[in-house]
């Protein structure tokens, strides 16, 4: 009867066991494999190099100056994304009227739900030098001085970038606080009003540390989201101007589709993976020694 | 009963998925590129085209104008009423994804017969798929076919490397940077259309003092970058010095005529001939300066001008870029084409097909419903803008040197673009270590592409 119960669990298994290994296991293997090849994407032939792909992108310039701004990116986000994101749920969170609450609830989440090629285009249209709202409103602001091609200048285009991606972003961590806020105990709450604690106080000395769980999925979540960034920088600047949007998620789509170099363009792909699971393990430590 | 019932659902889906599974692998047993039946149809075509008046044949065909879709209907109608052994089966994507379609076809053995091709971007698949059919054996064979269009360098765009010197792709309409102004602005401020480059500069000094963007183009998009190579061309060739490198797109950036189009270019975008911010500009936006008449010229390409006159109550016209005094304009052709795959089965029939798209029937047809510009000679749209281009590309030089690209120019394209955009925000960016940057990539470029 066991030995029944066993056997039907292993099949209850066998289907998710299935589409682990056809859409996880086997697409991994295979392009770590191609890593070491020079796959072109084309054909089904293609020539084992060894580790020159590897090399390749070692050696290549571009391949470090785009993670330098990968990195700087994905942290930037990650930090306003977790800051604000903590800021507006609790505003939120606070606030009396329920009717409002809902409002801005649904409000600061619309922007998640909106394709990244819709948001582009709608930030690339209000950032226009000739026809965009931004420039408008600031010349009738009397902040003229300010105005410029925001997208095409490249002091200003990444730091653009940042800010629709934060604003496109910030309603899932928004979210997630209010989701987990919710869960505080509210005698904890009454407690510390009772003791005089303002709103100030509650926000940093009981939602705060009540909250680290959550900071911790949203501040890793955001971080992986800013590594792998690639729509809105690509419709919003194609990686321009100059190089100085371009980041790895660029260069990955250029090598496989422009240079039709598949195995190289793999091969940056597992990098970021692995930079992507470096960080996030360091985050995770550091979170975890604050903790403890 | 239950249970059992439980036991054969798990089953059944089981089973599911491992169909599943392997549907997704079957009908690709061969292993690819290594194996190439079509090497035989490129050699004997006779032999396939001895089946081909009996047989049923049904041609796949990728191509890309999904507004056009109803004229591409009414020529495939057309041809099949001409040819009723020949059935085509389009399949349309949007012009940005056709590369990436295409590609995944390749890879998945279910590529068409005929596909959409730029005749001057052949080289991905000339020389690093080996995808594209050599073609001409047939054009030798129909010398009324081969001699039939506009320019006689015209189908040599296709011809990518002195190793595989063949042509690959087929022109349908032609493809080419002009300058598409605006009638109305150009008679208000008493212009005429330029005939050298000193006129043209002239022209858009006027116009500047206006504070009317003279020529809005796109840095985004590399309009400037086009610009530039253009006038690096033009020097290239009125000091006799394109040879060599510069043929096989191995150029010397650093050489005076490549210095010089580079500060020639960057002094027109630092007099604001562009207009403003043109690296924040795309495509669209620089449309819209003509389309509000903020600008009275863009640059762009002869294909725009059909999409954006209905757009506009002023009259909209095109010239070619004008060359310097005493040099015939620049008409640097290239066309939206078609070439036919190696792995087509029906070799005969897809260049039948070519034929037709090619003929003086539909390619009328094509002018007069579309605006697209003919690629055939001696041939009258009734169109006076068209008629006239084609008139100014029929006497243009076309003895202006034409690289021919070993490489695959796409990402490094992109570094060329990105280190001139650097030098031309930058207002003290010097111009030779630019240059010296852009050679290096593009020696990297090319010493990766031999690896």
């Amino acid at each position: 009867m066991t030995e029944r119960k066993t056997l039907m669990s292993y099949l209850f298994l066998l289907p998710a066991l299935l589409l682990f290994v056809a859409f996880f296991l086997y697409p991994v293997t295979t392009s770590i494999v191609r890593s070491f090849t020079d796959w072109n994407g084309f054909n089904a032939a293609f020539r084992w190099v060894g580790w020159r792909n590897y090399e390749t992108i070692w050696s290549d310039i571009h391949f470090w100056e785009s993670t330098g701004r990968t990195l700087k990116f994905a942290f930037i986000t990650t930090v306003a994304q977790t800051v604000l994101g903590f800021l507006i749920a609790f505003f939120i969170y606070s606030l009396v009227s329920e009717r409002w609450k809902k409002l801005l609830r649904v409000a600061i989440y619309t922007p998640v739900i909106l394709p990244g090629a819709v948001v582009s285009l709608l930030w690339v249209n209000m950032l226009s030098p000739n026809f965009g709202m931004v420039n408008e409103w600031l010349h009738k602001l009397g902040l003229g001085s300010f105005a410029r091609g925001w997208l095409g200048d490249p002091s200003t285009a990444m730091n653009m970038i940042m800010a629709v991606n934060t604003w496109k972003y910030i309603g899932l961590t928004v979210t997630f606080y209010i989701v987990a806020m919710l869960t505080i105990p509210k005698e904890v709450i009454e407690s510390a009003k009772i003791d005089g604690a303002g709103k100030t106080r509650m926000m940093w000395n009981i939602f705060r540390p009540l909250l680290t769980g959550i900071t911790e999925v949203n501040f890793i979540l955001s971080l992986i989201g800013g590594l792998k960034a690639f729509d809105l920088i690509y419709m919003m600047t194609g990686g321009g101007p100059g190089d100085s949007t371009t980041v790895l998620g660029i260069m990955v789509y250029r090598r496989a589709f422009l240079s039709f170099k598949f195995g190289e363009a793999i091969t940056m792909g597992i990098l970021l993976f692995i930079i992507i699971l470096v960080l996030t393990l360091i985050s995770r430590k550091l979170m975890a020694n604050r903790e403890g | 009963m239950k249970k059992m019932t439980k036991v054969w659902g798990v089953w059944s889906i089981c089973a599911a998925l491992i169909l599943m599974l392997a549907a997704c692998g079957s009908g690709n047993k061969e292993t690819g590129a290594t194996e190439s039946p079509v090497a035989t149809n490129a050699t004997e075509p006779a032999a396939s085209a001895s089946n081909s008046s009996t047989e049923q044949v049904t041609l796949k065909f990728l191509y890309i104008w999904p507004e056009f879709e109803d004229k591409m209907n009414e020529t495939i109608k057309n041809f099949e009423a001409a040819n009723p052994n020949i059935k085509i089966k389009p399949e349309i994507v949007p012009w940005d994804k056709v590369i990436e379609v295409l590609q995944t076809k390749v890879a998945s053995k279910q590529e068409p017969d005929i596909s959409f091709g730029w005749t001057h971007w052949m080289a991905p698949f000339v020389n690093e798929v080996d995808a594209a059919l050599p073609l001409d054996e047939y054009l030798n064979k129909d010398e009324a076919w081969k001699n039939s269009f506009v320019r006689n360098d015209l189908l040599a765009t296709s011809i990518v490397s002195p190793e595989k010197p063949y042509v690959s792709n087929i022109p349908f309409k032609l493809s080419f940077q002009v300058v598409i102004y605006n009638k109305k602005i150009f008679e208000d401020n008493q212009l005429q259309i330029p005939q050298t480059l000193e006129q043209f500069e002239m022209i858009m000094s006027t116009l500047a003092s206006k504070n009317i963007i003279p020529l809005a183009a796109s840095g985004k998009d590399g309009n400037l970058d086009i610009l530039k190579d253009s006038f690096a061309g033009m020097n290239f060739y009125r000091n006799g010095t394109a040879t060599g490198d510069w043929l096989k797109g191995e150029e010397s950036y650093s050489s005076p005529e490549y210095l010089a189009a580079m500060e020639f270019t960057k002094k027109w975008f630092n007099q604001g001939y562009f207009g403003k911010d043109s690296f924040a500009v795309g495509g669209d936006e620089v449309s819209n300066l003509l389309l509000s008449k903020k600008a009275a010229m863009v640059l762009g390409n002869n294909n725009q001008i059909s999409a954006l006159q209905p757009q506009i109550d002023d009259e909209l016209g095109a010239f070619l870029f004008p060359a310097p005094e005493g040099m015939k304009a620049q008409a640097p052709l290239t066309a939206d084409g078609f070439f036919v795959l190696k792995a087509s089965k029906h070799p005969e029939e897809s260049v039948t097909f070519l034929k037709y798209l090619t003929s003086q029937e539909n390619q009328k047809l094509w002018a007069e419903s579309t605006q697209s510009m003919p690629v055939l000679k001696d041939l009258k749209t009734g169109n006076e803008t068209i008629d006239t281009l084609i008139d100014q590309v029929a006497s243009s030089a076309s003895d202006y040197p034409k690289q021919q690209l070993s490489y695959n120019p796409g990402e490094l394209a992109k570094l060329l673009q990105a280190s001139f955009a650097e030098y031309l925000l930058k207002s003290d960016a010097d111009v030779k270590s630019t240059a010296e940057k852009m050679e290096k990539d593009h020696r990297n470029a090319i010493n990766s592409g031999k690896q």
